[in-house]
Order: structure tokens, then C-alpha cells, then sequence
């Protein structure tokens, strides 16, 4: 008893029942007239039948899951963690790179220093207000017709290094404990018209210059450091 | 089916105990297809286990349908990882060397020491005979005739189980089948009289 491996499918799916109303009924007149089909297809049957009377077997003990099983060799967790930290301390490391550009590239060192100036001898360099510091790192039209006018008069061609020289020399007295003398006019343009939009003017006059660059250099680098270990961390629960 | 819904749902939420009722629930049907396509109770257990543990992380990439059929195809993925890395890992040589380090002549070697068909006839229940039939086969054919025979899915669950096309499934049923009957046919007085053919299994 031989029959083919497409008639073998056809016998099998009609037993369970799987076949399209089309191919069943045809099949089933060849069962009617072929012997050796339906004998093959006896012999088909029992075995599905056999194979559905074994026994179906317990399981031999609960496999209930405890939060250990489920907390422990948590590799893909800590594998996601390395892959996020890493790209973090990438981009914290980017970011460092680009502050420390801007920080020492050339041409750019002027707008520190001017940043770093104290909020009196700004406006002792820029009388016209508290928008200088600004004006001087971006300038707009506008400000810049304000320099112009500003650069033609004498008193006001100071540089904001002169500025810085001058307020060094101011506060060297001032740490040997003489109090400098300043100028009765600056004076009076620090106390008697204080700028409204300068921010800085709310700081007291000989309180230390903020370097924000340098701050965010070392938030960036310790940043950037913690990352790079975490990330280091994070490599080694995953192995 | 609303309840398991909602105590799926639960496990999603991270109740433990929610999944363990689920556990309870599916353990026999998992540990069976497990050990039909293992053919060890332990390393059957194990694949159960991993697969339960596997089903919990997974859980929130269930979309729905037949949950047993999800269970299954995890324990049927464990099996098959299980099953490759035995054949990955280096095994002893089979031709065995006298004590001069020259391969032996005599096939006798190879001759099967373990028991013969009769004595296995002797002792075993049917359940045993059939897992001895099924580990013949090669494993995909043995996990068509394990998902639809044993564990009674139909072709279209089987078939998203494997993630194979309907076409292959009924393809290897059919062909797990006869090689099923002709291994069956040996094992005659094992099987319930009114399946023998004609009195004494020459052939079920």
C-alpha cells in the first residue's frame, strides 16, 4: 500500500477536518473507489487516534515564579541601561567639546573676559546702560549705532581690558585693608541710576565675577565622567 | 476568558501573584508540549521553567488570541534553543580506540546495548512508546504531531505557534503521521484492542 505524499496531506487534513467542501467531497468519492486510499486512510485514522488516547501528562511540581526568578539575570535590562548610557556620555562628551571650543577658540576669549567684568565697570565702560555686555557679544543694528556714538566721545574709549586693569587696581587697596577711592561720579552712576534691565546691578559691586562657562564645563566633564561609568557599570551585570 | 483577561492584565501591572495563577493554570499544558519535544522529564522542567519566567517578561507583547497558543510557542522556542545548544556543544568521539590508539574494526561497537524493542514492549506503557516514536522524528515534524495530536490545537493555531505557513503544517503533520504509524506498528500490544488491526498489530 503506496500512495503519494499529496494524497497523504489530503488524507490527513480531511481527517481533522481541514479540508475545503471541494477537495472533501472529491476525496471522498475516491475513498469510496480507491481501496488502497481508504486503507491508508484506516491505518491514518488509528494512529491519530492512538496518538489522542495517550495520556496527558502532570506537571511534576509548580512552577510558580518568585520575584527572585524574575528579578535575577535581568540581562536585557542592564544591557538597555549600558546602551542609554552610553549614548548620554556621548552626548555629555560632545557637549564638553563644544563649551571648551567656545571657551578657548580664537576670537571668542574677549566675550569671557567682558562677561566675566563686574557690573560697575561695565557701566563705567558702557554709561548708556545695562545692554553692553550684550551688545558687545551679539550686536544688533542698533546697538551698534549706540557704539559708534559711544566710541566718538574721548572718556569712553576705554577697552574692557583697560576696565578690568582699572578694577584690579581698585581692589588691591581694597585687600590691604584701605578702602579704594572711587569716584564721586561713578559713584553716583552706580547709586543714584541704577540700570533697570541689568541683572547684574542686583549683585553687589565687588562680589566675585560668575564664570558660566567654567560651570558648565565641570557639570559637563563630571557629567560626562558619571556616564561613561555607569554606562562601564551597567556593561559588566550584563556579562 | 474575561478572567484570564483580568488576571493578565493584573500581571501586566506587576502582580506577581496574578501570573502565578496564570502559571498554575497553563503548568500542565506547557510541561507536556515541553516534554514531548524534549523527551526528558528534567531538562523538560527547565525549558517549563525558562518558559514561564520568558512569558512574564514578555507578557505586554501578547496581543491577544489564544493565550495557550502564546505559551506554547514560548515553551516550544525554549525547547529549540535548548536542542541546538546540545548539538552545538562538542560531543565524545564515536569510534572508540584500543590501547594503541587504533580505531576498532568490528561494528560491534556500534550494536544498540540499550533494550531491544521487545524488552521495551515488555515495560512500557504507551505513553512511553509514543515518546519513543516521537523522538525519532526530526523536531519539526515532532512538534507538528505534538500541537495537534497531543495537545489537540487546530491547523491554524499550530501553525501561528511555529510561524510557519498552513501549507507546511499540514505537510508535516501528514509526514509526521506515517512515520508515527510505522513506528506505532511496532509497538502493537501496547495499544487498546480495539485499535489493533485485525486482531494482532501488524500494523495499528
Amino acid at each position: 500500500m503506496t500512495i503519494s505524499k499529496q494524497d497523504l496531506i489530503l488524507l490527513s487534513s480531511y481527517l481533522d477536518s481541514e479540508l475545503p467542501p471541494g477537495q472533501k467531497s472529491r476525496l471522498e468519492d475516491r475513498l469510496l473507489e480507491e481501496e488502497d486510499l481508504a486503507e491508508a486512510f484506516k491505518a491514518l485514522s488509528r494512529t491519530r487516534t492512538v496518538l489522542r488516547s495517550a495520556p496527558s501528562l502532570k506537571a511534576p511540581r509548580n512552577f510558580t515564579l518568585t520575584p527572585a526568578m524574575v528579578s535575577e539575570g535581568k540581562q536585557s535590562s542592564w544591557l538597555d541601561a549600558f546602551q542609554a548610557l552610553r549614548l548620554a556620555s556621548a552626548v555629555a562628551a560632545v557637549l564638553l567639546a563644544a563649551v571648551l571650543v567656545l571657551d578657548f577658540g580664537p576670537g571668542l576669549a574677549p566675550v569671557r573676559l567682558q562677561e566675566a567684568a563686574p557690573p560697575a565697570v561695565m557701566e563705567k565702560a558702557a554709561p548708556s546702560g545695562g545692554d553692553q555686555v550684550e551688545s558687545q557679544a551679539m550686536p544688533s543694528p542698533q546697538d551698534e549705532e549706540e557704539q559708534e556714538t559711544m566710541l566718538e566721545a574721548p572718556a569712553e574709549e576705554e577697552t574692557a581690558e583697560d576696565a578690568l586693569q582699572e578694577e584690579e587696581r581698585a581692589e588691591r587697596p581694597e585687600q590691604e585693608g584701605q578702602p579704594p577711592e572711587q569716584p564721586q561720579e561713578e559713584k553716583g552712576v552706580f547709586r543714584e541710576q541704577p540700570p533697570e534691565d541689568q541683572p547684574r546691578a542686583e549683585l553687589p559691586p565687588d562680589a566675585p565675577p560668575v564664570d558660566w562657562m567654567l560651570i558648565a564645563e565641570i557639570v559637563l566633564a563630571v557629567t560626562a565622567a558619571g556616564l561613561a561609568g555607569g554606562a562601564y557599570f551597567a556593561r559588566k551585570q550584563a556579562r | 476568558m474575561d478572567q484570564l483577561a483580568d488576571t493578565i492584565q493584573s500581571a501586566l501591572n506587576g502582580d506577581l501573584d496574578a501570573f502565578n495563577q496564570i502559571v498554575l493554570e497553563f503548568q500542565d499544558q506547557v510541561y507536556y508540549q515541553a516534554y514531548r519535544i524534549m523527551g526528558e522529564r528534567g531538562a523538560a522542567e527547565d525549558a517549563t521553567q525558562e518558559a514561564f519566567i520568558s512569558a512574564y517578561r514578555k507578557l505586554q507583547t501578547y496581543r491577544g488570541g489564544s493565550f495557550k497558543s502564546w505559551l506554547l510557542r514560548i515553551v516550544s522556542n525554549a525547547c529549540y534553543d535548548e536542542l541546538r545548544r546540545r548539538k552545538r556543544q562538542p560531543v565524545a568521539p564515536l569510534i572508540p580506540r584500543d590501547d594503541h590508539g587504533e580505531e576498532f574494526d568490528s561494528p560491534s561497537w556500534m550494536e544498540d546495548q540499550g533494550e531491544k524493542p521487545e524488552q521495551f514492549l515488555s515495560r512500557a506503557e504507551l505513553s512511553d512508546a509514543i515518546q519513543h516514536c516521537l523522538d525519532q522524528l526530526d523536531v519539526n515534524f515532532r512538534t507538528a504531531v505534538v500541537l495537534i495530536d497531543l495537545q489537540e490545537l487546530d491547523y491554524a493555531s499550530a501553525a501561528e505557534v511555529v510561524d510557519v505557513p498552513l501549507g507546511t503544517i499540514k505537510s508535516r503533520l501528514a509526514r509526521a503521521r506515517l512515520s508515527m504509524q510505522e513506528c506505532l506498528s511496532r509497538f502493537g500490544e501496547l495499544l487498546p484492542v480495539d485499535l489493533r488491526h485485525d486482531g494482532e498489530a501488524e500494523q495499528i
